[in-house]
């Protein structure tokens, strides 16, 4: 009797003890002991990765992220990867941080260097440190950050509508006036391709293609307003600008006609956004310059710098669309 | 040598049991404490081991105060005295041999074998020769006070104290078992507390009596003294009276 | 003062003043049992048996209920997720919930119940028949030899039984994923990992040793307390299980509120 309870009551605890640190091992994903070697990655911002998160190269994991700790110069973060011993990586590889999902967890891409010429990854001065490799990293920007690169470009718009108001409200028509809310609609309309961004990023879609038409909408929008914008800067004769806001609308109408027509493919959907993201950094130069009447009113502030910095982040996110599309995809469907 | 309760109080609640009882016990002698049910009987024995504690009042036992007693001094003074419980308080999951072993498990100079011997010794004692094996919810009611018994001198105690020993039984247990209670004093020479309401028991068991009244003692002395005694109260208890009791101030 | 306005106080006052002692009763009954500790002879002998009864036996009531938890979470996290979340995310709800949740806090319910009954019962037996008494005039220390061993196994044992029952309602929940829900192993495993910290086993275990303690304990307070013979047993039974059901919950909260 006392030896089959004693039996029982070790057995319990054996198997609960057991249970309890082999199945925590087991989903933190420990390697069991298989032989692992470890590398570094710095970057200068990790964005969502955290420890335990996934390691690819070439769509198979191949790790996991051991460790993320501050550089003590503060100026980079260092990423310590464990990885299986018998993979060997090429010598010009980086680490790509980006989504592995829409939600929670991130991971790390082991990547040519050449696949994404563009991307500023980390510029490592010593590939080595004793045994432990390093390597640069860069961390995709988040659609959240796309977001708000759209968002302040609207409100620079809003701004810049609003400076238009003050120059000439005291001298100008009524027209003049109405061109001016044409600004206000042209700002409203992309603030509603913010609104739109984050729809697709909230919005749950079944299918690729609704995927597309998303995306598509949302640079439709985009592109008519900045058109607008291009229209109302090529002249500087500000008794056209009405006429020239009218013409624009009624080409607008064209596109908009034209496009919701047809079912376009990916392709064309990304050329249409290059040429408008062309449109936006032509405009941008432009405004740089003090090039025309309205691009001298704004020319002395920081509008042209903050846009050139968005409509960076914006090409860079565009060119990972057109070569990873299914990543994002992926993130409107999950 | 003795026991004695000084002026003991106690109150459950806002009822009050014992209201200045005061009584003493000289070694050697047997006392009988008698009194209708619910009227503090066990509540009083109960203090003489420190089971209770007096709201006011003292309990002196070998000349130490029980009632100031920290618990470990209480579980020493404990050893020299033994409680026979009315329904014999058995330890349901252990053997009889084990129930009567208890008390000397914890005299550490006790080896097993010595102990299986007092227990066998205590058992022929109460006639009960050979049950150390059985259990607790075999035996008859009256061998079970019988083994209570055994339990409780099994450690050689000074003083025992009976709780109901005689309640509930047939006239011929009832017998056998006040011939123990004698049979302890003359024997072994202990102290003993009878609890009683059989009458008949305590006058032949006890050299003192003391009628418990009201929280108080009444009335004690020798059994031949109570049964000469004129008082109401007396008088309606030995003769079952409640209408003299009920008229009583 | 007319009677009606001083019954009313009066019996505020006396609610008062028996919550309070109450309250200091079980005080007294921690303290001593945390005395009791250093009586490893007398508690010693004992704590095996109580191991046995609290963990072992309690065993297949906590699994069956595991089970079936794991399977109804599987479950109904499909339903919910219907199209809107990746049916992945079964397994971490199914993880989640299970390690941080209903394991601990079922399998408690359920062994207050079982356990904390049973301690209430027994004990108030002992009582009402004088058994504690005896056991104190043979110079045994009632805390001691009846409560230590029962609340040191119930701390012991409970973590146990809740790992074990974390486990196997995980696993039913997976096994019902298969089979039910036409997902894959890895994508289960791709929820369950998604999410998961080593900190949510000892947020586990953690809860468990204190429903341990509370369960065992609450029982033996009862049942110690236990006045009026079979109906009085009756009543502390009744009692542990609705005081300890109580604070397990309250103390789930409390423990959530501070440790996550």
């Amino acid at each position: 009797m006392s030896r089959t309870r004693e039996f029982g009551v070790g057995l319990v605890i054996l198997s609960a003890i057991a249970v309890g640190v082999v199945g925590t091992l087991w989903l933190k994903g420990t390697n069991w002991g298989r032989p692992s070697i470890e590398v570094d990655v710095l970057l200068t911002d990790v964005a969502q990765l955290a420890p335990g998160n996934g390691v690819k190269f070439r769509g198979v994991q191949i790790g996991r992220v051991a460790t993320i700790a501050v550089e003590p110069d503060g100026q980079a973060v260092r990423v310590r990867l464990q990885l299986q011993e018998s993979v060997s990586l090429p010598d010009d590889v980086v680490v790509l941080l980006s989504p592995e999902s829409f939600f929670g967890s991130w991971q790390a891409e082991i990547i040519r260097r050449d696949r994404y010429p563009s991307f500023p990854f980390y510029e490592v001065q010593q590939p080595m440190e004793g045994d432990v490799r390093v390597l640069g990293g860069w961390a995709l920007p988040e659609l959240s950050r796309l977001s708000a690169a759209a968002e302040q470009i609207s409100a620079n718009l809003a701004d810049l509508t609003e400076r238009l108001g003050i120059a000439f409200n005291e001298e100008t028509a009524a027209d003049l006036a109405r061109a001016i809310e044409n600004f206000g609609v042209l700002s409203d309309d992309l603030r509603r391709l913010v609104d739109q961004q984050s729809a697709i990023a909230l919005s749950v879609t079944s299918s690729a293609d609704s995927a597309l038409t998303e995306i598509e909408l949302a640079t439709r929008v985009a592109r008519r307003s900045f058109e607008r914008i291009e229209e109302l800067l090529t002249d500087v004769q500000i008794d056209s600008i009405v006429t020239n806001v009218r013409l624009a609308s009624g080409h607008i109408q064209d596109i908009a006609e034209d496009l919701a027509g047809s079912s376009d493919n990916f392709a064309t959907t990304m050329g249409r956004a290059d040429s408008t993201l062309a449109r936006l950094d032509r405009l941008s130069a432009r405004v740089e310059a003090g090039e025309g009447t309205l691009g001298r009113l704004f020319a002395d502030t920081t509008f042209a710098v903050r846009a050139e910095g968005v409509l960076g982040q914006l090409d860079l996110l565009l060119q990972d669309l057109r070569e990873n599309p299914r990543r994002y995809v992926r993130l409107s469907i999950f | 040598m003795s026991i004695r309760l000084e002026e003991v109080h106690k109150a459950f609640g806002r009822k009050e049991v014992l209201r200045g009882f005061t009584i003493e016990i000289h070694e050697g002698e047997t006392v009988s404490i008698i009194g209708g049910s619910g009227v503090g009987k066990s509540v009083a024995l109960k203090h003489i081991v420190g089971l209770l504690r007096p709201d006011r009042g003292e309990v002196w036992v070998d000349g130490e105060n029980v009632g100031r007693m920290p618990q470990q001094e209480l579980y020493k003074l404990r050893r020299n005295v033994g409680y026979v419980f009315q329904f014999a308080a058995l330890f349901d999951s252990m053997t009889i041999g084990e129930n009567v072993g208890m008390g000397l498990r914890r005299i550490p100079e006790m080896s097993r074998a010595s102990i299986a011997e007092r227990v066998a010794e205590c058992l022929r004692l109460v006639d009960l020769e050979g049950f150390e094996e059985r259990m607790p919810a075999e035996i008859s009611g009256g061998q079970r006070k019988r083994v209570g018994f055994a339990r409780a001198i099994a450690t050689e105690p000074k003083y025992l104290l009976y709780d109901e020993p005689t309640t509930g039984l047939d006239p011929v247990t009832t017998a056998v078992i006040d011939e123990l209670i004698m049979r302890m004093r003359r024997e072994l020479g202990v102290t003993g507390v009878v609890i009683t309401h059989d009458m008949n028991s305590a006058f032949r068991v006890s050299d003192r009596v003391a009628l418990l009244h009201e929280g108080r003692v009444r009335f004690q002395g020798t059994p031949t003294e109570m049964r000469a005694a004129d008082d109401r109260i007396v008088r309606g208890f030995i003769e079952g009276r409640p209408e003299l009791m009920g008229a009583a101030p | 003062m007319r009677a009606s306005v001083v019954a009313p106080i009066q019996g505020l006052g006396s609610a008062v003043l028996s919550a309070v002692a109450s309250v200091g009763t079980a005080g007294h009954l921690g303290v001593g049992a945390l005395r009791a500790l250093r009586k490893g002879d007398m508690w010693g002998p004992h704590i095996l048996a109580q191991m046995a009864r609290i963990g072992v036996h309690s065993l297949p009531i906590a699994l069956f209920i595991a089970t079936f938890t794991g399977i109804v979470l599987a479950l109904q996290a499909s339903y919910t997720f219907t199209g809107a979340i990746p049916l992945y995310f079964v397994g971490t709800l199914v993880g989640k919930t299970m390690v941080l949740e209903l394991g601990p806090v079922l399998t408690g319910l359920a062994l207050s119940g079982r356990v904390g009954a049973n301690i209430a019962a027994e004990l108030g037996t002992m009582r009402v028949t004088e058994q504690v008494d005896a056991l104190e005039t043979l110079a045994y220390d009632p805390i001691a030899y009846l409560v230590v061993p029962r609340v040191l196994a119930g701390a012991i044992m409970f973590p146990m039984v809740v790992l074990m029952a974390n486990a196997v309602g995980i696993v039913a929940g997976w096994l019902t994923s298969l089979w039910l829900l036409d997902m894959s192993s890895p994508e289960f495993l791709k929820g369950l990992r998604l999410f998961f910290r080593s900190w949510d086993v000892w947020f586990s275990v953690i809860k468990s040793v204190t429903f341990g303690l509370t369960v065992t304990s609450v029982g033996c307070f009862f049942g110690l307390h236990t006045t009026g013979g079979a109906e009085g047993v009756g009543r502390s039974t009744t009692h542990s299980v609705v005081a300890s059901s109580m604070i397990i919950l309250v103390l789930d909260a409390f423990l959530a509120a501070v440790l996550l």
